[in-house]
């Protein structure tokens, strides 16, 4: 027989016994046997329950009483069993969303969505109740797939923040259906509903990335400022995240809307973790490991979208495809003649944009959608933990310093770490301070190399680490992988951006670019070149927070 | 000083983009781009990097047509909309600064009228009235005089200033005449010469 379409599997094949009995028995004999319990069998066209015959030799059919001469018998046995391609109903229950746990159209509660769709890049906590004791609650529409506030959260004091679950990833894979066009870059996310933990991800290639550790623990994601930090209408002493806020400028500049003078800062670089301590306990200034992650995500969703309705700044053409964003010195995007922003106001410059005032907005923000982070390309450099190296004394700025950067470990829990230099939670201070919060590595690229004004990408070379675990996992899309890895006008896949090789004591690496960063500017972009209490006007930052 | 460049590009996820290079310290600005070639402005004595030979920088050529195409970019409509947005923020809004040229032009009628009334022998000032004329005047004077009152031909050539208004002027009466009084000249609702 035939059949139309793909050939079936088979689960099992039939095997028929048939006869008649030649003289009254009580037992038939199958030829060749078969397996007990794995037969149906029929006299004179009944069938019998399996309670009226023995079959536990797996030979020979006896029954309770005599069969006369002249019976039809039929035996029908299943066979060559093939192993089941889908999950039992326990193994399914675990694996599987409930429908009331699935948000408009498909995107499960707590996972990262699929890369090209709506709401990819960002998502929903699955607990509420949870959240309000951090000071986080959900805006109207945070779990509609297709809400500009899906995935985004209130804090009392007025700040949005995005909720971004935990994902894993997979570099370079062959079989990546992307793969012919992006070869060795190729990027792939999946989400918590594909796997059930860690180790299964890994068997199947895919990372859990590092942003998802915090204190030693896996969590479910982490909130992040939608917005560049700004001071609040109702305190100028509190930074928060919203929409049209002029960025605050970590410097005494007073031309600059600045950080002096706002509790406890004084108009340095290390004043964004107070201000972001100041939220709320286990509130701090974002990681290098976060924006990794959004980094990774943005270049998901490129070699994934293919319309503009999912991804605002896309371009097919591969040519200028990433979030755009304030980078001309004009409050423009060099890159997109239809982006703008507005002035700040600040009297130093006029091109210091306010922070969420591109318009169109969906092309600023990491996923392309306005539910996303924006300004993740130019606008204020940002300052983000996470790497850093040793410093002599708490305003060092020596540079030539070598290749030994400072990660850090796993273990330490951000929320605990403090603005200080030498202190016991004190995120800079001299080499034997940092041994005890950071893993001691040699520098994947030459930062020493102090004229290493370098872009991310060098043709097809790997960019990215593909490591599971350690350092190497922590490093992915932090820092690239290799000088080999970087050239001096970088691959369009990436922006060009910037990849500011230097070695500083005290390092605070900086993130995204500036107003003025050109095509250096964008969500890979790293400077290496700066530290802890330096003053600057383009400088500002994000907070952050783990839940569970 | 204005420098030119073209942007190189190789296209494609693997290609690359070649573009003017630059350091977060220089303020370089670009002001925008004309037949594929892009415009930037480097201040007096700015180091920038060595740039891309692909980009072919150099020392730019303007003709007035490029003035002109530069001026109707982002960067010069950015300047005047933030100049709006200032005027507005600071001085007032659009009613409010049309109601003082609307007090300068009454202001102004009213000092012609008196003087040619009184040049014309019609009605005569008196000392009185030349008297408070006279002090408000040099009032004036003397605030531009010092500075405390600053008039745009302070700030700018006033024959250009002039010149450049009259034109502007005359733009206007020529297009309110061609697309508009002669249209309805035509069908007989105004008044033809």
């Amino acid at each position: 027989m035939g059949y139309i379409g793909v050939e079936p599997i088979p689960k099992a094949s039939l095997v028929r016994t048939n006869g008649t009995t030649v003289s009254i028995t009580d037992t038939i004999v199958v030829p060749g046997g078969f397996t007990s319990g794995n037969i149906e069998v029929y006299i004179d066209g009944l069938y019998l329950q399996p309670d009226d015959y023995d079959d536990s030799d797996g030979q020979t059919l006896v029954f309770p009483q005599n069969l006369p001469s002249g019976t039809d018998y039929i035996i029908m046995e299943a066979r060559n069993f093939e192993v089941a391609n889908h999950f039992t109903k326990a193994e399914s229950d675990v694996r599987y969303v409930l429908k009331e746990d699935t948000l408009t159209p498909n995107q499960p509660i707590g996972d990262i969505g699929v890369p090209g769709t709506y709401g990819f890049g960002v998502g929903v906590y699955d607990d509420n109740a949870e959240l309000a004791t951090v000071g986080l609650s959900p805006f109207f529409g945070y779990n509609n797939q297709i809400s500009d506030s899906f995935g985004n959260y209130l804090h009392d004091n007025g700040s949005v923040m995005v909720f971004i679950p935990k994902f894993y990833y997979r570099i370079g894979d062959a079989t990546a259906p992307q793969y012919d066009r992006y070869g060795l870059n190729t990027v792939e996310i999946r989400g918590t509903k594909w796997y059930a933990n860690e180790a299964e991800a890994n068997a199947d290639g895919f990372v859990l990335h590092r942003a998802f550790i915090d204190g030693g623990v896996e969590k479910k994601g982490f909130f992040y400022d939608k917005y560049t930090a700004s001071k609040s209408p109702t305190d100028s002493n509190i930074s928060v995240s919203v929409k049209n806020g002029i960025p605050i400028s970590l410097t005494t500049d007073a031309n600059y809307t600045n950080s002096s003078g706002m509790t406890d800062c004084v108009g340095q670089l290390h004043d964004s973790i107070v201000l972001s301590r100041a939220r709320g306990a286990g509130y701090q200034v974002a990681t290098l490991f976060m924006q990794s992650a959004l980094g990774l995500l943005a270049l998901a969703h490129a070699q994934n979208s293919t319309n503009n309705s999912v991804c605002g700044w896309l371009d097919l053409t591969d040519t200028t495809n990433y979030p755009k964003g304030c980078n001309d010195n004009s409050l423009g995007d060099v890159n997109d003649a239809f982006v703008s922003y507005q002035s700040a106001g600040d009297s130093g410059t006029a091109s210091k944009p306010k922070t969420g005032s591109g318009e169109p907005f969906n092309r600023t923000t990491h996923n392309g959608q306005d539910c996303g982070i924006c300004d993740v390309n130019g606008g204020m450099w940002e300052v983000q933990i996470g790497l850093t190296q040793a410093g002599s004394s708490s305003t060092a700025s020596g540079s030539g310093i070598g290749n030994t950067i400072y990660l850090l470990k796993e273990s330490v829990a951000i929320g605990d770490l403090t603005n200080g230099w030498n202190g016991t939670t004190d995120v800079w201070g001299n080499s034997s301070h940092l041994s005890t919060l950071y893993d001691s590595v040699t520098a994947p690229v030459d930062l020493n190399n102090l004229s290493g004004s370098l872009s991310w990408g060098n043709g097809a070379e790997q960019v990215f680490f593909t490591d599971q675990s350690g350092v190497n996992r922590a490093m992915n899309g932090v820092i690239a992988k290799s000088d080999f890895a970087l050239s001096s006008s970088g691959t369009n896949m990436l922006g060009g951006d910037w990849h500011r090789n230097y070695t500083r004591e005290n390092m605070f690496v900086h993130s995204c670019g500036s107003w003025v960063g050109a095509a250096l500017a964008g969500v890979f972009a790293r400077a290496f070149n700066i530290w802890r209490s330096n003053s600057a006007t383009y400088s500002s930052f994000r907070s952050a927070r783990y839940v569970s | 000083m204005i420098y030119s460049f073209t942007i190189y590009k190789e296209e494609g996820p693997l290609g690359t983009t070649k573009t003017l290079k630059n350091t977060e310290d220089n303020d370089l600005t670009v002001l925008g781009e004309v037949d594929g070639v892009t415009y930037v402005h480097v201040p007096f004595n700015t180091d920038i990097p060595e740039q891309y030979p692909e980009i072919n920088f150099q020392e730019a050529t303007l003709t007035d047509d490029i003035v002109g195409s530069l001026k109707r970019q982002r960067f010069a409509s950015l300047k005047k909309q933030i100049l709006r947005d200032t005027l507005e923020d600071e001085v007032g809004d659009l009613y409010d600064m049309v109601a003082d040229c609307m007090k300068l032009v009454e202001f102004n009628i009213m000092l012609t009228s008196r003087l040619a009334a009184d040049y014309f022998g019609t009605d005569a000032l008196t000392q009185e009235t030349k008297d408070t004329y006279a002090t408000r005047n040099q009032t004036f004077l003397n605030g531009v005089d010092s500075g405390e009152i600053k008039i745009r031909g302070s700030i700018e050539d006033v024959n250009e200033l002039f010149n450049r208004l009259i034109t502007r002027y005359s733009k206007i009466q020529t297009i309110v005449d061609d697309r508009y009084l002669s249209e309805l000249k035509k069908v007989g609702l105004v008044g033809g010469q």
